[in-house]
């Protein structure tokens, strides 16, 4: 009797549990933000082809958006604005599988740099400037952060999920 | 400069690696959480009705030569040695060694020492205090002025019990988790500098006492030692025992609550302030420099100790303890559940950054030097590569601290609480603890 009593508050703690899980959640679809399309001529990234913009599924995961495209197109895109001091995204968890690429479209109203405090490292220098291009990949999983320099704001964590 | 300040942002976030833990998986952490309170009630409901621990009267002894070589002056000089020369070498790094990251004072303090004193104390029991450097130093300055090491120039007040002790922790863990400017050496310079002056002055006012209730390591030590299956029997005997019997042991002095209040409230701040949530929250409003992180740090230490103590307080009619006691009477059972979080917390760390520091200790003014011939050792990334391995580790560590905490509550609460109250008594503690417990999960899932 008293263990099928300990069962259903068990069960009663896991629901609350799991209604705990979703508030980190919510964050996680509003970095895969729509491209800006505007165009991405002063790419001072590797890439060299044009942003190409997702911005038809802007509630869609970036890892899961990714899953499902062949290699060739299986970047996740994130659009990084840098304006009047304040960074977007704010914070927001994005979820990659190791080695896949993260390609940052950066407009800025100020020049700064962008570490991501991977294992190598990666730094960006970013121009006053709409729509920068940067790539770069993390083959290690584990959680990394990516900060704005100069505002030591931190725009995004990755989440490198085997 | 700029790699100066490249540096610096590097430990920010976490690690000297830079790569946190993969949250567990979510499943993991319910079926962690149900047993905790499975166990829970199990033992309330079914467990021995008449307290079987017998603390520091209980253990089988080993051979008596273990208890001759312990306590022998030439192992207790041996420890002293190694523990001054393991100071010594820290000091060097931390007064003239680089102001970077690959200073090896950073890894050794923050990590090493900080982590690393809970499985010395766990394999070995409080060691500590023959390592201490502190101690050993007010030994020495004993020696040479010709007073005894344990007078001072007066008694130690009993009834501030261990409050320096967790003010101390305090202290660590603010600097550790709070002030922003924590990898500048100058911020460990100064602590550590403020720490010498106030063991030095305090054990020299006390007598080496000051030690054992005001030095935050060897307080820290001390109550993780008692989760060891080794200890010291009432006869003197080095003994082997069930961890549980240790933890009975533990003395129920004053500020004992606050002292597992910091070190759980802190490990588990550790996590939350790392968490998108409370990134994204103090981004949104802005809040930048340490007043706001300070107080929610001493929140969660508060929101610990001040849950904890009106469980135990919430048994209705009293035999002979007084209810003011209670708190303190129980906080031993709270010590398992900060050990199982913490090594959930900090294993990989621990792993990765310890060998990254073991190799930058081989060099510790930054001059190319190989002294150790640790040189080429970077982090360890096994666990980066074993995310199972780890998270199944985690939710063991912290599921089998809950157990022994429970364990240990039920043992003191037939013990303690009046007759006929023992098992409704310890119903507010056990879902206390479950809530520490599933809190704990919580944030190894969502940071």
């Amino acid at each position: 009797m008293r263990t099928s009593a300990a069962r259903d508050l068990a069960a009663l703690m896991t629901v609350a549990v799991l209604a705990l899980a979703g508030c980190g959640d919510d964050g996680a679809d509003a970095a895969s933000g729509s491209g800006s399309g505007s165009g991405s001529g002063s790419a001072s990234g590797a890439s060299a082809e044009p942003s190409e913009s997702p911005a038809e599924s802007p509630a869609e995961s970036p890892a899961e958006g990714s899953a499902e495209d062949d290699e060739a197109g299986n970047a996740v895109e994130v659009q990084v604005t840098i304006s009047g001091g304040s960074t977007t995204p704010a914070g927001e968890r994005i979820t990659v599988e190791p080695g896949q690429t993260i390609r940052l479209t950066v407009d800025s109203d100020v020049a700064d740099e962008l570490h991501v405090h991977a294992d190598p490292e990666h730094a960006f220098s970013v121009k006053a400037a709409k729509g920068q291009v940067f790539e770069f990949a993390i083959d290690t999983p584990g959680v990394y952060e990516m900060e704005s320099h100069e505002t030591g704001n931190q725009i995004i964590s990755i989440q490198v999920q085997p | 400069m700029a790699l100066d300040t490249w540096q610096h942002d590097q430990i920010l976030a976490h690690g000297l690696g830079g790569a946190r833990d993969l949250p567990i998986p979510a499943e993991y952490a319910v079926i962690g959480a149900t047993w905790a309170l499975v166990i829970s009630f199990a033992v309330a409901a079914f467990a021995w009705r008449r307290s079987i621990f017998r603390g520091d009267a209980s253990g089988v002894a080993l051979p008596r030569v273990v208890t001759t070589v312990v306590d022998s002056p030439v192992t207790h000089g041996l420890l002293r040695a190694v523990g001054l020369i393991a100071f010594g070498w820290f000091v060097v790094a931390l007064l003239f060694g680089p102001d970077l990251l690959t200073n090896p004072v950073f890894g050794s303090f923050y990590v090493v020492l900080w982590v690393g004193l809970v499985p010395l104390a766990l394999l070995l029991g409080p060691v500590w205090r023959l390592l201490s450097p502190m101690r050993t130093l007010h030994l020495g300055l004993s020696r040479l002025l010709g007073t005894d090491p344990g007078e001072g120039l007066r008694a130690y007040p009993e009834r501030l019990g261990l409050w320096p002790g967790a003010v101390g922790l305090f202290a660590f863990v603010w600097l550790e988790l709070v002030y922003p400017r924590n990898t500048e050496i100058v911020a460990v310079q100064g602590w550590v500098g403020l720490y010498v002056f106030i063991m030095l002055v305090g054990s020299a006012t006390f007598g080496s006492t000051w030690f054992a209730r005001a030095d935050p390591f060897e307080v820290f030590s001390e109550v993780v030692a008692r989760v060891s299956p080794f200890g010291r029997r009432t006869d003197g005997r080095i003994v082997v025992r069930n961890p549980l019997e240790n933890l009975d042991g533990l003395p129920a002095s004053p500020g004992l609550v606050a002292v597992v209040a910091v070190l759980f409230g802190s490990t588990a701040y550790d996590s939350f302030r790392e968490s998108p949530y409370w990134v994204q929250i103090s981004q949104r409003y802005e809040i930048t420099g340490s007043l706001v992180p300070t107080l929610v740090l001493l929140g969660f230490c508060v929101l610990v100790g001040g849950l904890f103590s009106v469980a135990v307080m919430a048994v209705g009619g009293l035999g002979h303890v007084r209810r003011s006691d209670l708190p303190a009477q129980f906080a031993h059972s709270i010590v398992p559940i900060i050990v199982g979080y913490f090594v959930a917390h900090y294993l990989s760390t621990f792993v990765a950054t310890g060998q990254q520091t073991l190799g930058q200790l081989s060099d510790p003014l930054g001059t190319g030097a190989d002294l150790l011939g640790t040189a080429g050792l970077g982090a360890n990334s096994f666990f980066s590569y074993h995310v199972t391995a780890l998270a199944v580790t985690k939710v063991l560590a912290v599921v089998i601290g809950h157990m022994l905490g429970a364990f240990a509550a039920h043992d003191r609460a037939v013990r303690v609480l009046p007759a006929g109250r023992e098992l409704i008594g310890q119903l507010p503690l056990l879902l206390v603890m479950v809530f520490f417990t599933a809190g704990g999960l919580y944030l190894l899932l969502a940071s």
